[in-house]
């Protein structure tokens, strides 16, 4: 019996390492002038971007269905595996609820485990990976559950959007509210803390900011895992990834974007940082 | 025509859609009301559209079909379509108005009295607390007057009677409705209502004459309930420009902040009802309407995230919408020269003295709950501190008087109350590094110290005109003189504002990657800002060089270098 790992499509995870670890990763729905499409699945996110951009209404997401998480919960079961599924802020999110809905109506004895991370994109992939790798050396599915709460407080998401105004729009400002400066073009930072966004600073242009996102990264060492994301610049994502090469070598820092799901939030030109630190 | 087929019935709301479109905007100009659901004409509209397209679809021209399939079919479509509190409303009048004729092939004079009755009930059921003076009454009253009519009526005649009694009800909603009765207006809904039945009406007066898709300009009686002339319901509201009244609003206006939020859940055995409670005791403005298979809601809610995973726990979630109503009521607030709303009781509240219109939005759009006027020449009183920080409501308010002459009046206020505390900047940019600098989550004194380290993070300059002659900082300058200030010593004349400004820039020190604001003031002209941005610019290719419209009096230029 092996443990597999589920998670959704707002870990922003990059598919090599998906399938690498197999992990099982339930789209969420992303739904563009009045067309739903499962993120990551139906639509990529170039088209996304450009969607996204143009003039038509502002997409929405929605979590994973109860009826999407039984389907993946019954076939991992029935094929005699444990169950570990790690899923964004339920703060954030309902993906959450779909999960623990789903695990109710399975029947008694299936072994699966939910775990709010109280992360999102790829901060939550870290998580998601530390889970795969503690599965793949052996182990019980709430051994390694246990494992990875414990450790959830070691993973930071740090993140530069260009505007508020995607957040804004998709509902999810939050706590950020008091911290628009769109007169102003100011580029403001978020950081995710207790399963929220939480405003940090707002510089004034991009470089600025880039550079407030390294320092902030920097106050984090020593560090474990490292991610750089990017949502429509993949050339300024490569630029963060050198000036954090102080932190761990270029070739272990992960690479990845942000999928519909996110994008609807975080919008065009932001980057991001997802940092696991060191523990003893 | 003692009977009307099922296409009948869909050319007259076709036509009633019509209408509707040529009143849209009489219909949202009456949607004074300042918490914003969209505009009731507007969403009414694209509601009764879904309607229409659904008839068609389900039942198109040149075939017959029943009654009972098109009123169906109108419901669906309503249903699916709703727009705002208004169109859900509007989509339960066609539910129950389909209820009644199921089953019927055509329409007879007879059915009339049931249809609008299960229309009324189901608008009122769709509503967790009705409310009389709105669309509600006007259907209430339209229907109840189609009961009292004797039974041998035409439908022409039944419909005229629903026609009259509707604009009778319409007419006394500001008598039942206090906001309407303070704004001398009629309810927007509820003009929306008439607009509608009236609609149907001529289509049918005018026999088959017409396609359903024409409409002349105006139906017979409605221009009482329009426009602007004065003298008319909404004339009395509307000021002479055609703006809703500043002191109507300011009685009224609303602290609604967070989403307007709607979509549908889909899925079986749901119950309306419960769904209907769980929103009333965790959202506002709830409307549920719906049945065992498909649920509408429309809710106002601070955070979209909870509603929305109760929701997708019941079943699947689409037609999703999601409205931000504090970008709406800025909108409202801006185009109607009305005050500014607020944020529920803050822990820490930041208030900014300025002048000058774009100043005043910068500020209150990057973070400041509150703006007192004033400046340079507005002498403000200690009083006007302690009042405006009293009335964020907040536990501390850091105050920004961005100005020299305002800082000691600040800081006396801040002496007499000890909940206000000032972070003493000089100058506009000055206030605005600090304002960046806050960060609303952090306590008050570490924003304190933060936002005060701020100002000696930018230099200051300001372009103005000499009053009179005089000798300063060493500078012999005459009246008239375009004079340039550094943190607020004369350093540069020019002999227009534009070249005070560059020279005074020059001064300031441009560094490789310095971050230049220039805040035009209300007397220079966008492109004369422009120009200087572009030589900038040009000159210094790592510099960003932003233009804002400050609006500022009396300062053609203030600017930072940062």
């Amino acid at each position: 019996m092996t443990v597999r790992i589920v998670t959704d499509s707002s870990a922003d995870l990059p598919p090599d390492l998906v399938q690498k670890h197999q992990i099982t990763v339930l789209p969420c729905y992303v739904v563009v002038d009045d067309q739903t499409f499962k993120d990551g699945v139906d639509i990529q996110a170039d088209e996304f971007y450009r969607r996204l951009q143009s003039d038509g209404r502002t997409p929405t997401t929605a979590q994973p269905t109860v009826a999407d998480f039984q389907e993946v919960y019954r076939e991992l079961v029935g094929q005699g595996h444990q169950v570990v599924s790690i899923h964004v802020s339920g703060k954030l999110s309902g993906t959450m609820n779909s999960a623990s809905q789903a695990k109710t109506s399975l029947d008694d004895g299936a072994q699966v485990e939910i775990i709010d991370s109280h992360l999102a994109s790829i901060s939550l992939g870290l998580a998601v990976l530390d889970a795969a790798e503690l599965a793949s050396q052996g182990g019980d599915y709430l051994e390694i559950a246990a494992k990875v709460r414990e450790k959830l407080p070691s993973h930071h998401g740090l993140f530069a959007l260009d505007t508020l105004e995607y957040l804004q729009k998709g509902g999810r400002i939050g706590k950020a509210r008091a911290f628009m400066g769109s007169i102003l073009h100011v580029k403001p930072i978020l950081r995710l803390h207790d399963g929220e966004a939480h405003p940090v600073e707002r510089p004034r242009n991009s470089d600025r900011a880039m550079r407030r996102l390294v320092e902030l990264a920097r106050e984090l060492a020593p560090v474990s895992r490292l991610a750089v994301i990017y949502s429509t610049d993949p050339d300024r994502m490569h630029i963060l990834k050198q000036e954090l090469t102080d932190l761990l070598p270029a070739d272990q820092i992960i690479e990845t974007r942000f999928g519909s799901t996110l994008g609807t939030y975080i919008g065009p030109d932001a980057l991001g940082v997802a940092i696991t630190q060191q523990t003893k | 025509m003692e009977q009307l087929q099922g296409q009948d019935l869909k050319r007259a709301f076709s036509a009633a859609t019509g209408c509707l479109e040529e009143y849209r905007d009489v219909v949202n100009a009456l949607n004074v009301f300042p918490v914003p659901d969209g505009d009731t004409g507007t969403n009414m509209l694209l509601t009764m559209r879904s309607a229409v397209q659904a008839a068609n679809q389900e039942c198109p021209d040149g075939l017959d079909h029943s009654v009972a399939t098109v009123s169906a079919a109108l419901a669906q479509g309503a249903f699916f379509g709703a727009r705002g509190n208004s169109g859900v409303i509007l989509s339960q009048f066609f539910k129950g108005f389909s209820d009644a004729l199921a089953g019927k092939e055509t329409l007879a004079a007879d059915d009339l009295p049931l249809a609008f009755k299960l229309a009324a009930d189901a608008a009122y059921k769709s509503v967790g607390n009705p409310v009389e003076g709105t669309m509600l009454t006007v259907i209430r009253m339209a229907s109840e007057a189609v009961q009292e009519k004797p039974g041998a009526q035409s439908i022409i005649s039944l419909w005229e009677t629903a026609y009259q009694a509707s604009q009778d009800a319409l007419e006394r909603t500001p008598q039942q409705l206090p906001v309407l009765r303070e704004a001398g207006v009629v309810d927007s809904g509820g003009m929306g209502i008439v607009v509608l039945i009236g609609g149907a009406f001529r289509y049918l007066s005018d026999g088959y004459s017409t396609d359903g898709n024409s409409t002349s300009a105006s139906l017979p009686g409605l221009s009482r309930f329009q426009g602007t002339p004065e003298g008319t319901l909404a004339g009395k509201l509307l000021g002479r420009d055609g703006l809703v009244k500043r002191e109507y609003l300011e009685s009224t206006l609303e602290r609604e902040w967070g989403n307007c939020t709607q979509f549908i859940i889909s899925g079986s055995d749901l119950d309306p009802d419960a769904v209907r409670s769980h929103f009333q005791e965790t959202a506002l403005s709830t409307v549920v309407i719906g049945d065992d298979r498909n649920i509408r809601v429309h809710i106002h809610v601070d955070d979209t995230g909870p509603a929305l995973s109760y929701a997708g726990s019941l079943g699947d979630l689409s037609d999703i919408k999601i409205e931000n109503m504090d970008g709406q009521n800025q909108t409202f607030a801006s185009g109607h020269e009305t005050v500014q709303t607020k944020a529920p009781a803050l822990a820490l509240a930041l208030v900014s003295v300025t002048s000058g219109d774009g100043l005043a939005s910068l500020f209150r759009e990057s973070g400041c709950a509150a703006i007192i006027e004033g400046g340079q020449t507005i002498n403000l009183s200690i009083g006007q501190v302690i009042e405006a920080a009293r009335n964020t409501g907040a536990k501390d308010v850091i105050v920004l008087p961005n100005n020299g002459n305002v800082v000691m009046a600040a800081e006396q206020a801040a002496a007499m109350e000890s909940f206000i505390h000032v972070v003493p900047s000089k100058s506009v940019p000055q206030g605005v590094a600090a304002l960046l600098a806050f960060s609303p989550e952090v306590p008050w004194p570490d924003n304190f110290d933060a936002m005060t380290a701020a100002l000696s993070e930018v230099t200051s300059l300001e372009v103005t005109t000499a009053v009179r002659g005089v000798k300063m900082d060493g500078v012999e300058v005459v009246e008239g003189d375009h004079i340039g200030l550094m943190e607020g010593r004369l350093i540069t004349i020019g002999d227009s504002p534009e070249i005070a400004l560059r020279l005074a820039l020059d001064q300031g020190g441009l560094g490789p990657d310095a971050i230049v604001t220039l805040y035009r003031g209300a007397d220079a002209q966008a492109s004369d800002a422009e120009t200087v941005a572009q030589g900038l610019r040009d000159e210094f290719p790592g510099i960003q060089v932003d233009v804002i419209d400050g609006g500022q009096p009396h300062y053609q230029y203030l600017a930072s270098i940062e």
